[in-house]
């Protein structure tokens, strides 16, 4: 039998709205880890979220070598927490993705008070392999 | 093989400062964990962190003596961040006096976040995790990760 796909909940969809940011970790050919605060992983559809590339170089120089990621999210309400294992399918820089992320990267900076200093250079694409609870805030 | 200058030693002790631990497996595959804080040994050439075992079973399973390892560190006030890259010397269990600096650790960290709406509580009951694991890394490289233009730069180290 086919294993299901991993699928993004509803909840988890609150722990991608920037208010934590989360942490991504990728790895270069040679195995040097890389781990990065990142203001937005934005949710594409349920078995896909994109990356907001903004300062990262290291971390696209990695995916470009390497397409395995992980990143934990955030609830700010609960914290519960989600790691997601991704693997990187493409950078876009237009199209509908791109310019939702360009106007929810907007509100974070304004939430942050750092208006006019994040600007998105591409939404990196990637595809959900696994998630895993780290931990359950709404029955703990 | 790197020496910690005094602004590094300063920034890794300055609060409330948030720290992650990151390594990869044979296959490439990263993982990464949230540790229970961070300590600068006398010789600056070695940091000792505390990884919270129940979220970091698969990363704890890849440690050994030799491997690579990258601790990135952000104040969560002023945003300045550092990512310091090496390889592990050693792991083992906390000892309760580990523990203890932990939980100060975690205690300071979530107090101050309350500033930006966080609940403390809920955030320590969160983070706060036994049983853990004391984890001795030898520094090589030091990044400047602060988000800005131009960040990314390595920080020149003895």
């Amino acid at each position: 039998m086919m294993k299901p796909m991993p699928a993004i909940t509803r909840h988890m969809l609150s722990a991608m709205q920037g208010v934590v940011p989360s942490t991504l970790a990728t790895c270069s050919a040679d195995g040097t880890p890389n781990v990065t605060y990142i203001s937005q992983v934005f949710h594409v559809d349920d078995h896909h979220v994109a990356l907001s590339w903004q300062f990262m170089n290291k971390t696209w120089r990695n995916l470009s070598e390497n397409p395995r990621a992980a990143v934990v999210i955030t609830c700010p309400d609960t914290f519960s927490m989600w790691k997601l294992r991704l693997r990187f399918l493409e950078k876009q820089t237009e199209g509908p993705v791109f310019d939702l992320m360009d106007m929810q990267l907007m509100a974070i900076a304004s939430m942050y008070h750092q208006e006019g200093s994040f600007n998105i250079k591409a939404a990196l694409i990637c595809e959900v392999l696994g998630i895993e609870v780290l931990y359950d805030g709404y029955n703990s | 093989m790197a020496v910690l200058n005094e602004y590094l030693r300063r920034q890794i002790g300055a609060a409330p400062t948030a720290f992650w631990v990151s390594n990869c497996d044979a296959e490439g595959a990263p993982d990464l964990v949230r540790v229970l804080g961070v300590r600068a040994e006398p010789d600056g050439e070695h940091l000792v962190t505390f990884i919270p075992a129940p979220y970091a079973q698969n990363l704890i399973a890849q440690l050994a003596p030799g491997g690579k390892l990258t601790l990135l560190h952000a104040n969560v006030r002023t945003y300045v961040s550092l990512q310091f890259k090496g390889r592990c010397v050693s792991h083992r269990p906390s000892t309760a006096e580990e523990v203890e600096f932990q939980r100060r650790y975690m205690d300071g960290f979530c107090l101050e976040i309350q500033d930006q709406g966080l609940a403390p509580e809920v955030a320590f009951a969160a983070f706060f995790r036994q049983p853990s694991v004391t984890v001795v890394m030898r520094v090589e490289e030091v990044y400047e990760q602060t988000p800005k233009k131009g960040s990314g730069g390595r920080i020149h180290v003895e």
